[in-house]
């Protein structure tokens, strides 16, 4: 009882600390302290407000339909895979710019108004699993109530505490790391996360019957799945919580993947080594066009 | 090109197709818990699910259409999904995921009505657990088509008209006959026994509302027969005891019609006893349906169920009981009765019929057709006419086989040529007028 629902909280929690806890390595290693207010405010919204209206979707008279509640989440989804995108973007050309000294030139276009972007990204990362997680949560914790079952919410807190110490341990080792390395490694690592979440994306339309395919499997490795109390399951909880890892995709969303995260790997690639600032609305032009 | 109006960019279109994703695909009723947890609907809670690692246990395969709410426990080790997916096996039609270990959760979704199977994923991913068929019934009528329900309200008030002015018909007619029947007046006694009947027949789909202490008993002191009578006390018909405990119609109908010595009144106080209770009895019935008196169970009143159940149920019996000549065992006056309880039905069907075109007009076409055949079949064996214009049918005994003085009935291989096609036809009616009330009701 108690650990699997752990495992749940752990997966649901870890996706959201994930991106935050690497956008506050940035703003630190950025000198840009300044900037953390904003970030926390945007994440107080965006943990609240899904909370908020899963409370109210749980108790209330009122509760969303199941195609209502993927389509949000897919859009949601595609949102923060839009932002994410412009936000690796945005540190690569960062990253040049710390190497052509025009640090003082792009820490003010940060002051001028991109520290609410990085709040938005924020939002986005967080708010994305929001609903689903406050669902979770609220179904659990209204379930506990009524059987009288402490050890599915104590498992619910736990994994929820321990996303945040992941979250928290990430932060400090990407902090470790120089600072040319660090927006290499970030920017790949949010390639990669953005890319599951377009896949999730799209799993979440196809759910919904917006798009087709839905039963089109590329693989299907579910059968290997061992116990929860295996190691290997932990590792596939973390992998879900990170990158979307899928033991049963469909085309559609491996195809959505290589979509996404091809060109924009390739890209980043490029402008990371040599390539002249491109605007980053083209980057995010691949993502759009998958859905 | 700034960071921020990549932002708007992005966002404006996606936040509005969240929005209109919200509005559009919109919200549903949440299950309101009762004391006993019950659903949204009458009759019907939640829908228990039990989840395992190996399976998933739907505690009802049915379930009427509206709000339906499922409370889905996983008894398992691994977290679940519970999917309701559409009759392609394909569709997801709904799902719950992260459903942890020793939880329970509620599901409400808007069924229609159709099959669905429901399923479970273990881990969320990979083959499906425990598909099982699901069907969703027609539940609660839903926001009924205002015209439909004045009709409906019409019919009730028509029916319930044309009850009462039966019952005042009856009535007068009853007394008439009394007092024909007790000055002597055989011939004329005989007649109106016909006459005042025929207003009995037509109102006889509501008869089981007919009950003073218990529903029918009235119905049973107007209209009981000899031959139930004598089978509840397991003795002959003839038996003076078993007849001194008869009443009604077809006491006098056997002083009235039958030769056989054995069914006289053993005196003129006897007659005149239920000639005077047979009456009161039908004044009893008056006032129970003018609502001068309560029946069993309260005021009389007639319901759409009435008209619409009533009409085919008293064909139903005229193909397979009233058929054989039992009704009028002395008096074989059993055509008549046909009559009248043809016109009833018509009379209960034509106050629905215009719901049954606007539904199902294929069956409103058949039940016509079914009517005028069982009229054409009657008419063959009309004798001339009532005073009122009326058709007068022979002697039933002179066209088929019957039961003569509550002998035995015939058996279907005995029966007449008339007598199987009379039975054909109504029956063929009794068979459509069985499909009215779902028509009607739904």
């Amino acid at each position: 009882m108690f650990l699997p629902n752990l495992l749940i909280a752990l997966r649901e929690g870890l996706e959201a600390t994930l991106v935050v806890s690497i956008l506050v390595a940035y703003l630190v290693k950025s000198q840009r302290r300044d900037v953390l207010p904003k970030l926390w405010i945007g994440v107080a919204v965006a943990a609240a407000l899904p909370l908020l209206l899963g409370a109210v979707l749980t108790w209330g008279p009122k509760t969303l339909t199941f195609q209502a509640q993927e389509i949000l989440g897919g859009s949601l989804a595609l949102l923060a895979v839009a932002l994410t995108t412009g936000m690796i973007f945005w540190m690569s050309r960062h990253a040049r710019g710390q190497k052509q000294g025009l640090e003082g030139e792009l820490s003010r276009a940060l002051a001028r108004g991109a520290g609410w972007g990085v709040a938005l990204v924020a939002i986005a990362a967080v708010g994305r699993e929001g609903l689903e997680t406050a669902l979770f949560v609220w179904a659990t914790v209204k379930s506990s109530v009524e059987n009288s079952v402490a050890a599915t919410t104590a498992g619910l807190v736990v994994g929820l505490a321990l996303a945040i110490v992941l979250g928290i341990l990430i932060y400090r080792g990407a902090l470790h790391l120089n600072l040319g390395r660090f927006f290499t490694w970030t920017g790949g690592f949010l390639i990669l996360i953005a890319a599951g979440i377009v896949a999730y994306g799209i799993g979440d339309f196809q759910e919904a019957g917006v798009l087709p395919g839905l039963y089109t499997h590329a693989w299907d490795l579910s059968a290997l799945l061992p116990a929860t109390t295996s190691p290997v399951y932990w590792l596939y909880v973390v992998g879900q919580a990170m990158f979307q890892v899928n033991v049963q995709p469909t085309v559609l969303q491996v195809v959505a993947w290589l979509l996404y995260a091809v060109p924009v790997s390739v890209l980043f690639v490029r402008r990371v080594r040599a390539g002249a600032p491109r605007p980053a609305r083209e980057a995010a032009v691949p993502a759009t066009a998958a859905v | 090109m700034t960071r921020t109006t990549l932002m708007h960019t992005v966002t404006r279109p996606l936040a509005i197709a969240a929005v209109i994703a919200l509005a559009a695909a919109g919200c549903t009723d949440n299950p309101t818990s009762g004391a006993n947890g019950a659903g949204t609907q009458a009759g019907a809670g939640p829908v228990g699910v039990t989840i395992t690692d190996e399976g998933c246990a739907v505690a009802s395969t049915q379930t009427p259409s509206g709000a339906v709410t499922f409370s889905i426990t996983n008894e398992g080790t691994v977290p679940n999904e519970f999917e309701i997916l559409a009759s392609d096996k394909l569709r997801i039609v709904t799902e719950k995921e992260n459903i942890g270990p020793g939880t329970t959760v509620e599901l409400t979704t808007g069924l229609e009505k159709g099959d669905y199977f429901t399923a479970c994923k273990p881990n969320m991913v990979g083959a499906l657990v425990g598909v099982t068929p699901f069907t969703v019934t027609q539940g609660e009528a839903l926001a009924v088509d205002e015209d439909i329900q004045k009709l409906r309200d019409e019919a009730i008030t028509d029916y319930t008209a044309y009850i009462e002015d039966q019952a005042g018909q009856l009535l007068a007619a009853t007394e008439d006959f009394r007092d024909a029947y007790l000055a002597g007046d055989t011939e004329r006694a005989q007649d109106l026994y016909v006459l005042a009947r025929r207003h009995f027949e037509r109102i006889e789909p509501t008869a089981e509302a007919f009950g003073i202490e218990e529903p029918g008993d009235l119905d049973a002191a107007l209209d009981l027969r000899i031959q139930d009578l004598s089978a509840g006390a397991g003795t002959a018909v003839t038996d003076p005891e078993l007849l001194a405990r008869w009443t009604g119609w077809h006491r006098i109908e056997a002083d009235l019609f039958s030769d056989d010595e054995a069914f006289r009144f053993p005196d003129a106080a006897s007659r005149q006893r239920v000639a005077d209770q047979l009456v009161e009895d039908t004044q009893t019935l008056y006032d129970l349906v003018t609502g001068a008196q309560d029946t069993a169970s309260g005021p009389f009143e007639v319901t759409l169920e009435d008209v619409t159940l009533g009409a085919g149920a008293l064909m139903e019996e005229v193909a397979t009981g009233k058929i054989v000549g039992e009704e009028e065992t002395f008096s074989h006056t059993d055509l008549d009765d046909f009559q009248a309880n043809l016109d009833g039905a018509r009379v209960a069907y034509g106050n629905v019929q215009k719901i049954v075109e606007t539904e199902d007009p294929d069956l409103a076409r058949e039940i016509t057709d079914s009517f005028a055949a069982v009229q054409e079949e009657l008419s063959t064996h009309q004798a001339g006419e009532w005073e009122d214009g009326t058709p007068r049918y022979v002697d039933y005994s002179t066209i088929a086989a019957v039961q003569e003085d509550a002998g035995p009935a015939p058996k279907d291989s005995e029966y007449t040529d008339a007598q199987r096609s009379l039975s054909l036809a109504v029956t063929a009616l009794a068979d459509e007028l069985a499909q009215v009330p779902a028509v009607v009701l739904s």
